[in-house]
């Protein structure tokens, strides 16, 4: 789903794309690559060639809640993705609790 | 309970599912509502200037630098092209598919796997992680899922082998990150069976070997030509049961707390060398891998091993490949650490520091490995924190410096006629003394190459102490002069912590060799130094720690009546056979601590200095003369080099410099012959 430009600055208040990053900062980011691992982690930190370093990053090899088991991820901790190695971009918006 | 959502993942967080909750007490799961925004980042990323990094203020320099990088095949471990194309199964995977076997297994499967087995765990001994050596092998993941009698025995024994090592490796404390990997990855090593019963099962597993072994031979002796082979490899797996349960036994000896079960170990490590040999002839016995295509990380192996098992759990750091030793080079490895771990026990015929120091000493020029340097280190003082796990520490270091100098406080007879302020005075310098003097012995044990740091460090709780002692020594002097003022006592404390001191200067400064920090210009400095002024030093306190003994010796006798073979070990009255061994050496071997061979030697080496030193005053000279050009500056470095010197020095041994050694400073002047 892709939303525009301008309904994201509409939704989260922010004037410029520098402040639409901001708002994304410390939330939780799940990074595609592109040799098809899954990352998510916290987004920390980016630059203008979309490099991302991602804090607390797990591993995934295939993306998670597809397939059959349950995969274990592998704990990176720190982790910096080349913008060149990104193939998609998804941000936790908005948290869902849920009761069991 | 997923949310209809296409965008939404339950993510890897595990929850139990407890019905019995009411939605009063409700599980708190978190779940991810992903939205893509991978255009929109794009497009605001381009509002950012070259260079500039958007980022909250808790995130800094550091952090970024310290980052994986993920996709770059020297960082990333995870990368495809590091990863293998081959199914990497578990234990219960491969047990199911018919890959491994667990029962029935043959002797030449055994054989294999327990050679294997012996190999990884020398190659995690040599500082590789226990991940990528000891736990390659899938059968230690479970051992009870074996139902083959030998081998779960075995698994459960090499377990708990491995869990003793790590134990004796991690409480010495003497090893560095270059020399073991102290993590276990939450590998469980046997903690439900105890070592007693492994040990027993060991007996029995052998037992049954030896039966089949006689029905085998007889066999054999019957002209059956199949049986010889098979009696050959019988005999082979049984040898090796046999070496692994006295591995495991002689481990246990050792741990025990009071050291009492290193005779027991001794006497085992002579047994289990016996078999070193058996087992090297037959390694040929054993499976060997099939070809398989050698990446960086991958290497053949045989049933039940696979190197790459457990690449998810490894730190994420660079790929680390690790080469396991060849079966033949573990059994030699093995052998040779059962021969310095031998050489270590005799630690304990010491009955002074000066002992334990020279022991040490020695032990540590043969660089040995981190399980021997530990092992050492435990049977000195293990973790009940009593020498040879008998002795106080204080009592220990009250013997050593009874050994040395024989200061009439120390003596038992002295009680009655010293003050409550005085034994205090003296018993607060030794609790003072445990730390540093046992430290010397700790760096002793570290590998020599990091030695040097350290010896720095301790230089300055040794001048501390030095302090301490000439205050005690001060204060003895002047009690001394208000009760007897016709005998004056030397200064007993100050010169045995002096003769520490000096030992750690010299180790410092032959490190320097050792470690190649000097330049050929500036062997002469150095040799200056220690002729000059270390070994000076240490060869004229020893004579002075001499004269102190007989002086000493003699002042007792006169004043308390007793003599000097009443100095009892540990306090006063023990009558345990451990002390009355020690009163015996002390008695017959008064101040053999430092023999007239390495007087003899010490002297020697004090001329060898001298010639080495002449020669580079000459050629120096030799140089100046030629030079001509020996600028003002430099003189005045060498002369400031000197006052440092000597000023730290100085500050050291305070006014036990001997006016008949006077402090030359080496001023290179030019044009002088």
């Amino acid at each position: 789903m892709n939303k525009s430009l301008k309904e994201n600055f509409l939704s989260s208040g922010a004037c410029t794309g520098k402040e639409l990053l901001q708002s994304w900062l410390n939330k939780s980011m799940k990074i595609k690559m592109t040799d098809g691992r899954t990352l998510i982690g916290l987004f920390l930190c980016t630059d203008k060639d979309r490099n991302v370093i991602l804090g607390s990053c797990e591993e995934y090899l295939k993306p998670p809640g597809e397939g059959g088991k349950k995969e274990e991820p592998r704990i990176l901790g720190l982790a910096m993705v080349p913008g060149h190695h990104i193939v998609s971009i998804q941000v936790d918006a908005l948290r869902d609790v849920k009761l069991l | 309970m997923s949310q209809e959502s296409s965008s939404n993942v339950q993510d890897g967080v595990q929850q139990s599912k407890d019905c019995s909750r009411d939605d009063k007490t409700a599980l708190y799961i978190p779940k991810y509502n992903w939205e893509c925004i991978t255009d929109v980042f794009v497009e605001a990323c381009k509002d950012l200037e070259l260079g500039e990094l958007l980022h909250d203020s808790t995130f800094g320099l550091f952090e970024a630098m310290s980052a994986i990088e993920m996709m770059d095949e020297k960082m990333d471990a995870g990368m495809m092209c590091n990863q293998t194309k081959r199914p990497v199964l578990d234990l219960h995977t491969s047990v199911d598919t018919g890959l491994v076997k667990v029962t029935g297994l043959t002797y030449p499967e055994l054989i294999g796997i327990m050679d294997s087995s012996l190999s990884c765990m020398v190659t995690w001994l040599e500082g590789h992680s226990l991940a990528q050596t000891v736990f390659t092998n899938l059968y230690l993941h479970d051992p009870h899922k074996v139902e083959d009698k030998p081998l779960r025995t075995f698994c459960l024994c090499m377990l708990k082998i491995v869990d003793l090592l790590r134990d004796r490796i991690n409480k010495a404390g003497v090893y560095e990150e270059e020399d073991f990997q102290p993590l276990t990855y939450g590998f469980k090593m046997g903690g439900d069976v105890t070592d007693v019963k492994v040990i027993s099962t060991m007996k029995e597993v052998e037992e049954d070997l030896n039966r089949a072994l006689r029905h085998l031979k007889g066999q054999v002796q019957e002209g059956n030509a199949e049986s010889t082979i098979e009696y050959q490899q019988c005999g082979a797996v049984c040898t090796r049961v046999k070496f692994f349960k006295g591995l495991l036994s002689m481990l246990v000896a050792l741990s025990k707390d009071k050291c009492e079960g290193v005779p027991q170990a001794k006497k085992l490590i002579s047994q289990i060398l016996e078999f070193i040999e058996p087992i090297r002839s037959t390694i040929s016995l054993g499976i060997v891998p099939e070809d398989r295509e050698i990446t960086k990380n991958d290497y053949p192996t045989i049933m039940g091993f696979d190197p790459l098992i457990n690449q998810r759990l490894l730190p994420p750091t660079f790929p680390r490949y690790t080469v396991i030793h060849t079966r033949e080079d573990a059994i030699s490895y093995v052998k040779k650490l059962l021969h310095r771990i031998d050489t270590a026990t005799a630690v304990l015929n010491a009955s002074n520091i000066q002992e334990v120091f020279e022991v040490f000493r020695e032990f540590s020029d043969t660089s040995p490995c981190v399980v021997s340097r530990s092992i050492l280190q435990l049977m000195f003082l293990p973790p009940s924190r009593k020498v040879f796990g008998v002795h106080t520490l204080t009592d220990f270091l009250k013997d050593s410096v009874r050994a040395f100098v024989m200061p009439p406080v120390l003596s038992p007879k002295a009680h009655t006629s010293i003050s409550v302020e005085v034994k205090q005075y003296v018993d607060s310098l030794m609790t003072r003394a445990v730390r540093p003097i046992c430290t010397v012995l700790q760096v002793l044990g570290h590998n020599r190459a990091r030695q040097r740091d350290k010896w720095a460090h301790l230089l300055d709780d040794l001048v501390t102490l030095q302090d301490e002692a000439d205050k005690v020594d001060g204060y003895l002097h002047q009690v001394q002069m208000k009760a007897d003022p016709s005998h004056q006592l030397g200064s007993s404390f100050g010169t045995w912590v002096l003769y520490y001191t000096i030992h750690v200067m010299l180790a410092y400064t032959l490190s320097g060799f050792e470690l190649e920090l000097y330049a050929p210009y500036e062997y002469h400095y150095v040799y200056w130094y220690l002729y000059e002024l270390l070994y000076s030093w240490m060869y004229s306190t020893i004579q002075r720690a001499e004269s102190f003994v007989i002086e000493h010796e003699a002042y007792i006798a006169n004043t308390q009546g007793g003599s000097a073979d009443d100095f009892q070990i540990g306090s006063e009255g023990d009558h345990s056979v451990e002390g009355a061994r020690v009163r015996k050496k002390l008695k017959l071997k008064k101040r053999e601590w430092i023999s007239a061979e390495t007087l003899q030697s010490i002297e020697e080496r004090r001329e060898e200095y001298t010639s080495t030193n002449m020669n580079f005053k000459q050629s120096v000279r030799a140089d100046n003369r030629n030079n001509l050009v020996a600028t003002e500056e430099d003189d005045a470095a060498h002369r400031s080099k000197n006052n440092d010197l000597h000023f730290i020095n100085k500050r050291i041994a305070g006014k036990y410099s001997k006016p008949e050694m006077p402090l030359r400073d080496m001023n290179v002047r030019v044009g002088v012959m």
